[in-house]
């Protein structure tokens, strides 16, 4: 129920996505905040590590679900690419273009998933909650 | 203020203006087109021990 609690906001992401004029725009600031975001949350993790500060299972967790991560927003970001491609595209049909919207919507949701889990285990770490992205 | 605008402050205050102004300039596209959100690709190539061995660099 807690992890339902903190995945609502990004379902209402996806939402207004899914109805939002400016898909473009809205998917641009969510990834510009996102992936900033966990940029920073990665390098303030990797000093801590090096002072010796993090227990090494968590070491681990941050290990596993980094590479989650990256493969989860780049599949993300490449379905998001696809639509806006197949929006500008004359030649598409609409088919075309609710089927490119499923499946960006579909990634946003895996991706969403992905970065929960990352940054549980960021903040298990002792990265702050204010440099990690808002989850909750 | 929305959630954007906080994100940027705590940015600027944690990490200074550089950070801040950084994250700025990634939003400013007015209508971004496909191949905008390559930049975010590229940040994605870094691995977990590109971040762990640029900090040990640091710390030399």
């Amino acid at each position: 129920m807690k992890r339902l609690h903190k995945v609502l906001p990004l379902i209402l992401i996806v939402a207004v996505i899914a109805g939002c004029a400016t898909v473009g725009k809205t998917a641009y600031n969510i990834d510009a905040v996102t992936v900033t975001a966990i940029d920073t949350s990665m390098k303030m993790f990797a000093d801590l590590v090096v002072a010796g500060k993090v227990p090494q299972p968590i070491q681990d967790q941050v290990k596993t679900y980094y590479p989650l991560y990256q493969k989860s927003m780049i599949l993300q970001i490449t379905a998001t690419q696809a639509y806006l491609a197949i929006q500008q595209n004359q030649a598409a049909t609409q088919g075309d273009v609710a089927t490119a919207k499923a499946e960006a919507e579909r990634r946003i949701q895996a991706a969403s998933l992905a970065i929960l889990d990352l940054v549980d285990a960021l903040s298990k770490a002792g990265v702050p909650q204010s440099v990690l992205p808002k989850s909750n | 203020m929305s959630e954007l605008a906080v994100m940027i402050i705590k940015l600027a205050i944690q990490y200074g203006i550089p950070a801040a102004t950084a994250a700025v300039e990634l939003m400013k596209k007015p209508d971004p087109k496909p191949e905008d959100f390559d930049v975010f690709l590229k940040t994605l190539a870094k691995s977990y021990d590109d971040y762990i061995n640029e900090a040990k660099l640091k710390k030399v």
